[in-house]
């Protein structure tokens, strides 16, 4: 109990959480209104006091009347510290009610309290808990650790060339735009891939100390494909079993036998090879060639259609058929698909689409191309002209000169950013709903967990098999938007860096496309560079 | 292809109903207690700036009128004076144009409800989807 004289007719009193106030009769009150009282009774060291404004009111009016009173003024209230386990026993979350007049909240307390929910010592966060004595709330005062998983098994192949692998470039600047990927063959017991065991993952625990069981990596196997045999001295070995082409398959490689053909005509007929095929001369008169791995043709193709799972890589040019002698433009009659580069020493009336990048030698002329990333035209000593058709790129079109003093009609595109962007937009939204809807689902199957199966006459329905299907269902379409997503989110970053870069001369005639932005060139230029900067075109 | 199959590769779009009749949510509830008399269907999407706002089923509309009154008592009772908003339901499921009806045939069913609002992302009214659409595809889809 704690006594204070306040005024010579009044004290007050701490007694069992309840701050008394104690009048003794007087011929006049010592205090004459509630706010000199409230001041008086704030300057004792009772923090946060919430006074009872009626008792207040009570004991001012017993006191104008001089007499004998004492009544309860507020309660004093201790700090009050409420913990929460998160559902996945992960976290400790710590709310605090600030003390009004009452005990202040101790380190020592807070300690007390976790441990008495079983929440291991090692995992306080005292400086959290520091945070929480000062006044704020809610904090973490204590962490669980998490739990690593261990990683599956990882194949590395051993034979590609670096993607990023830039072009020579000799003295004068000049690069050399053919040597950026070679052709690659490899020889019986060549390495062709190392495989990196699984790992077995690191433990964690819950904030209760309940130990997290670290997922172990799935431990693969090197998968069997043709032309290829794991290692008999080191089963992490893949190596090759004949000479060929090496491709890359899901925990392997294939190697295959390439197909060589002394020239593609009438007489060879149309080829379709799953593997890769080598032309050591001319691809002639609407031969179609369709393989799944690599076309390479030492001589030139025209007037037939290409079409290659990865690369197609020509010494010689391509053109279509002859011009004819009527005033009717040349018509596209040589088609070119490839799904990732396609090389060439020139390309004339063409219909070309890549997946990835195009790297022309010397001139791109009248051409209608789509290409996933880059086109470089120009190469040592070289025009490297881009003139007339129509041009798309992902990314990037590099080329000494675009355009010609004809003043021909040449247009390029760069970049899409407005329509991958809507596109990642779409898709988001897609899976954001159906994530919504799984969860729907899910929520659903937890609800019936313990209902019986419903009954229709005498046919018993199993719903929960329905609802998994379809969970199952959503899920494999949400792993596809997700694919799409990673991918149209690739193509946007590209596009965001899209640029067109003129080495040497640019001319009239000229309608640019970088993203959102047009442009056409109305006089002759050198060298010049086309890049978008805070949204807006910029050039260089 | 059978129709288990298949269920699971349709979409609400392919047997929703496309521009359902709507209301608006100032609309007084009369009319709509008149337009139910008229039509055989029993939900109606209320929508306001092209949203979707609420539901209104004939069941609604009878909670607040006695079947036994009179035309006149009828124009003159107290709650069909009331406006839509006032009465509509605007605790909503809803599915949206790609939705499997798979999906939707369960929402519907588990959650007691009669019919879906299919809206966009923008949670513009696109169509309607009715336990009898549902019912109609497994009976007659081939």
């Amino acid at each position: 109990m704690h006594e204070k004289l306040l005024y010579p007719d009044l004290s007050l009193e701490i007694s069992n959480q309840s701050l008394l106030a104690c009048l003794v009769q007087s011929n006049k009150s010592s205090f004459t209104s509630i706010t000199e009282l409230e001041t008086a009774i704030a300057g004792i060291d009772l923090s946060d006091l919430e006074l009872n404004r009626q008792a207040v009111s009570e004991l001012l009016l017993h006191a104008r009347h001089n007499q004998d009173f004492s009544i309860e003024l507020a309660k004093l209230v201790d700090a009050e510290l409420e913990l929460n386990i998160s559902t996945d026993k992960m976290l400790v979350s710590a709310i605090v009610t600030p003390a009004r007049g009452g005990e202040k909240l101790t380190q020592q307390e807070v300690e007390k309290e976790l441990t008495s929910l079983n929440i291991v010592d090692t995992l306080f966060d005292p400086q959290a808990i520091q945070t929480l004595i000062a006044g704020d709330s809610p904090v973490i005062v204590a962490r669980g650790r998490d739990v690593v998983h261990g990683t599956d098994t990882e194949f590395n192949e051993t034979f590609f060339i670096d993607q990023n692998h830039s072009p020579a470039v000799n003295e004068q600047n000049v690069a050399d735009y053919f040597d950026t990927k070679h052709y690659v063959t490899v020889e019986v017991g060549e390495i062709l891939m190392r495989r990196i065991p699984a790992s077995a993952g690191v433990e964690g625990i819950t904030v209760i100390g309940k130990a997290l069981k670290a997922k172990k990596g799935k431990q693969l196997k090197f998968k069997k494909y043709p032309g290829s045999e794991v290692s008999s001295e080191n089963e992490d070995l893949l190596l090759a079993s004949i000479a060929g082409h090496p491709l890359l398959e899901t925990q392997g490689v294939k190697v295959d036998p390439t197909l060589v053909l002394p020239k593609a005509d009438l007489n060879s007929g149309d080829i379709n090879f799953d593997g890769s095929v080598l032309i050591n001369g001319d691809v002639l008169s609407q031969v179609k060639i369709i393989v799944t791995g690599d076309v390479f043709v030492k001589g030139i193709v025209q007037n037939a259609t290409i079409e290659a799972g990865k690369n197609i890589i020509i010494v010689g040019g391509v053109i279509s058929e002859s011009v004819p002698s009527t005033d009717e433009p040349p018509k596209i009659t040589t088609a070119l698909k490839a799904g990732c580069d396609i090389h060439a020493k020139f390309l004339n009336l063409t219909r070309l689409t890549a997946g990835e990048n195009v790297i022309i030698q010397s001139y791109v002329m009248n051409c209608e191309m789509n290409i996933g990333h880059t086109l470089l035209v120009g190469e040592k000593g070289g025009k490297g002209a881009l003139i007339g058709g129509h041009t798309i790129a992902g990314h990037s079109i590099t080329a000494n000169a675009i355009g010609s003093s004809a003043y021909v009609r040449t247009e390029i595109e760069c970049g899409d950013l407005q329509e991958l962007n809507n596109t990642i937009m779409s898709l988001k939204a897609l899976i954001t709903k159906r994530t919504k809807e799984r969860d729907q689902l899910k929520q659903i199957l937890k609800k019936i967990k313990d209902d019986p199966a419903p009954i229709i006459g005498d046919i018993t329905l199993n719903r929960r098999i329905r609802i998994v299907k379809t969970v199952r269902a959503i899920n494999k379409q949400l792993r596809t938007l997700k694919k799409e997503f990673d991918l149209v989110t690739l193509s946007a970053e590209n596009a965001a860096a899209a640029f067109i870069q003129i080495n040497r001369e640019f001319f009239p005639q000229v309608v640019i496309k970088l993203n959102d932005d047009f442009y056409i060139e109305k006089e002759e230029r050198s060298s010049t560079k086309f890049t978008q900067k805070n949204g807006s075109l910029h050039i260089a | 292809m059978s129709v288990l199959d298949s269920r699971e590769m349709m979409e609400v779009e392919n047997i929703m109903t496309k521009a359902p009749t709507t209301a608006e949510p100032n609309q007084a509830v009369i009319e709509i207690y008149h337009l139910f008399n008229k039509v055989d269907y029993h939900h109606i999407p209320v929508v306001a700036d092209g949203k979707l706002i609420g539901i209104l089923s004939d069941r609604d509309i009878a909670k607040c009128v006695t079947p036994d009154f009179d035309d006149e008592a009828l124009a003159q009772s107290l709650p069909l004076q009331k406006t839509v908003s006032e009465i509509m339901s605007t605790t909503l499921i809803t599915v949206d144009a790609t939705t499997s009806i798979d999906c939707a045939s369960i929402l519907l069913l588990e959650n007691n409800i009669s019919c879906l609002p299919v809206v966009d992302d923008h949670n513009h009214l696109q169509g309607i989807l009715t336990w009898k659409d549902i019912l109609r595809f497994f009976v007659y889809h081939e």
